[in-house]
């Protein structure tokens, strides 16, 4: 049972997406669709396919992290500074909410919001690839994993934004280079020689294998390895979370 | 009677090192309507945001009906209501919805939910607005929003920070009576202000704080013996010449004019001596307090 208090700010975050849904929800899946009908129905013949795999179904898995990363990432970040812009962030800090539960309200909004869009472009996805899931339980876990991950990120980001303009910055400059270099659109043994090496610091790389694993049963890195590896960013990036939050980093004098 | 909260040594010193409080210590008993008064600046929010938590308490004791702040953080917000200086609620939600949220901030059972809150929005006369967006409110329905919210968990201690700061002279005098209601019901109410009238019309204890010092503690009428007068500008709704005044009024310009306020000659006289003339008086804007003339002399070594 969750206590009220709790499940009172839970419904407030999934409640202020689903009612922007068109601005929330909508967009991304346009745009994931849009990249798989034209890579697959206009170009697909010409690109070939990507380990045996024909190029609309290889870069499929990548889409629906892209999608589930931004939109997850974006709703705790704006949700937050948005609530610190307003000072209505005050109402939540006053109220007998503990930090941990202030923390799991938000990025409960992150997570629904992520798992929505990851679903509606899986949906997409299937119909436009005909590509069935291979590993429907890992793939559960793996919508989970990457939401919270991607919600805490952005949750930090909201934390310690001063103006608007700091939480594009992030998704701008960093996350989106970091996407398209994750090898959504590619295998690595097609990146040039010296980019290999560094490849493997990418972090988002491990989110797409797993993706690509549970999609696909295709991976780059042993499926366990790649578990092990988001399982450890996720401890590091919840107790860093939780370390900022507590000092009130950000809100708190 | 017991204790409903007690302040020992508190300090507060900001990042960027700045000293907002300095070992400030007094008591406040339940049932008191107990006025916390200083100018702009004096630290009188910085002691309500260590009192609700918005800001760490780093120095010194706070106990809130016996309670220790430090040990037990939560059981005391669920005791305390907050009304802050400024707007803070979510401006594209609906006046209920902003309620209800905080209900269930709070706890409240969902049955009790809806009652209360009809109550409450009945009390502060925002029935009729409550499925309006809070940003298309008035200031004056902003800030009794704002008092809904924060008696919505039927809190011990009431804290209001400036309520009537930027208010128009009606919803102040609603704002008084119903907070003397609240406190005649049995509330123990906090209130900042750097407006002495306020603090005399409504409470019975004060503290005085300056420059983050506490200058003053005890009965409000022990305070008032201290003060002698207090500068006031009217500014009225149509224009007036000098003869429609009383005659202890300077007269500016047509819509304006200043009066002195004394203890004899209270705020409250003179504005039924306006009503008696029919003199429409749209606000007032205290031009030099009492209590910043007395704290000038204090900071030039005065003693109080
Ligand atoms: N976050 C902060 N960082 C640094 N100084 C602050 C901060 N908040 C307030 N102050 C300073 O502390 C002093 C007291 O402020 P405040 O408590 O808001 O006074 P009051 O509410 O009595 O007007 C002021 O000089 C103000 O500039
Ligand atoms: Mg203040």
């Amino acid at each position: 049972m969750i206590l009220l208090p709790l499940r009172t700010l839970m419904y407030k975050e999934i409640y202020r997406f689903l009612r922007l849904w068109r601005q929330t929800l909508i967009p991304t899946v346009i745009s994931s669709s849009l990249f798989m009908m034209i890579f697959g129905k206009v170009l697909g013949d010409r690109i070939g396919s990507v380990q045996n795999i024909d190029y609309p179904s290889f870069i499929f898995p990548g889409l629906m992290m892209l999608s589930m990363i931004i939109s997850s990432f974006q709703n705790t970040a704006s949700s937050f500074y948005g609530e610190k812009f307003q000072k209505s962030i005050e109402e939540i800090l006053v109220s007998p909410l503990s930090n941990v539960e202030v923390i799991i309200g938000f990025l409960t909004g992150g997570v629904v919001r992520g798992c929505i869009c990851g679903v509606l472009v899986t949906i997409v996805g299937i119909i436009i690839t005909g590509t069935p899931i291979a590993h429907p339980v890992i793939f559960l876990m793996t919508m989970l994993l990457v939401t919270t991950f991607f919600a805490a990120i952005g949750m930090i980001n909201g934390m310690l934004a001063k103006t608007f303009d700091h939480i594009t910055v992030f998704p701008d400059f960093i996350l989106t280079p970091l996407i398209f270099l994750s090898g959504i659109f590619y295998s690595t043994d097609q990146l040039p020689e010296i980019l290999r090496p560094i490849h493997a610091y990418n972090p988002i790389v491990y989110f797409v294998d797993a993706a690509r694993y549970s999609i696909l049963n295709l991976s780059e890195f042993t499926p366990v390895g790649t578990f092990v590896v988001i399982i450890a960013m996720l401890v590091v990036v919840l107790s860093a979370l939780g370390y900022l939050f507590n000092r009130g980093l950000g809100f708190r004098e | 009677m017991s204790t409903a909260l007690n302040i020992k040594k508190l300090s507060k010193v900001y990042t960027d090192g700045f000293k907002a409080l300095d070992r400030v210590s007094f008591d406040v008993q339940e049932g008191d309507f107990f006025s916390l008064l200083g100018p702009n600046g004096a630290g009188k929010t910085s002691l309500i945001n260590i009192l609700t938590q918005l800001n760490r308490i780093d120095e010194g004791h706070i106990e809130v009906f016996g309670l220790d702040l430090r040990k037990e953080p939560v059981n005391i917000k669920r005791m305390i209501g907050l009304v802050p200086q400024e707007f803070n609620f979510n401006m594209f939600l609906t006046v209920q919805q902003i309620l209800f949220y905080s209900a269930g901030y709070y706890g409240l059972s969902p049955k009790a939910q809806a009652p209360r809150i009809n109550m409450i929005l009945k009390k502060l006369n925002l029935f009729e607005k409550r499925h309006v967006m809070a940003r298309f409110l008035s200031g004056g329905m902003k800030r009794r929003l704002m008092i809904a919210r924060a008696l919505i968990h039927q809190p011990k201690i009431l804290l209001l920070d400036e309520p009537t700061a930027g208010v128009d002279v009606e919803t102040r005098q609603e704002t008084w009576a119903f907070l003397k209601q609240l406190n005649q019901e049995g509330l123990t109410i906090i209130l900042t202000t750097h407006y002495l009238e306020e603090a005399e019309r409504l409470c019975n204890q004060a503290a005085v704080l300056h420059l983050g010092q506490l200058r003053f503690s005890g009965s409000m009428n022990a305070l008032l013996k201290t003060f002698n007068e207090e500068y006031i500008q009217f500014f009225f709704s149509k224009p007036m010449t000098k003869l429609d005044l009383p005659k202890y009024f300077k007269w500016l310009n047509e819509s304006s004019a200043c009066v002195t306020v004394t203890q004899r000659r209270t705020l409250q006289k003179v504005f039924s001596e306006c009503e008696k003339r029919s003199i429409k008086v749209d606000r007032i804007d205290v031009l030099e307090s009492r209590l910043e003339r007395t704290l000038t002399g204090l900071s030039k070594g005065k003693k109080l």
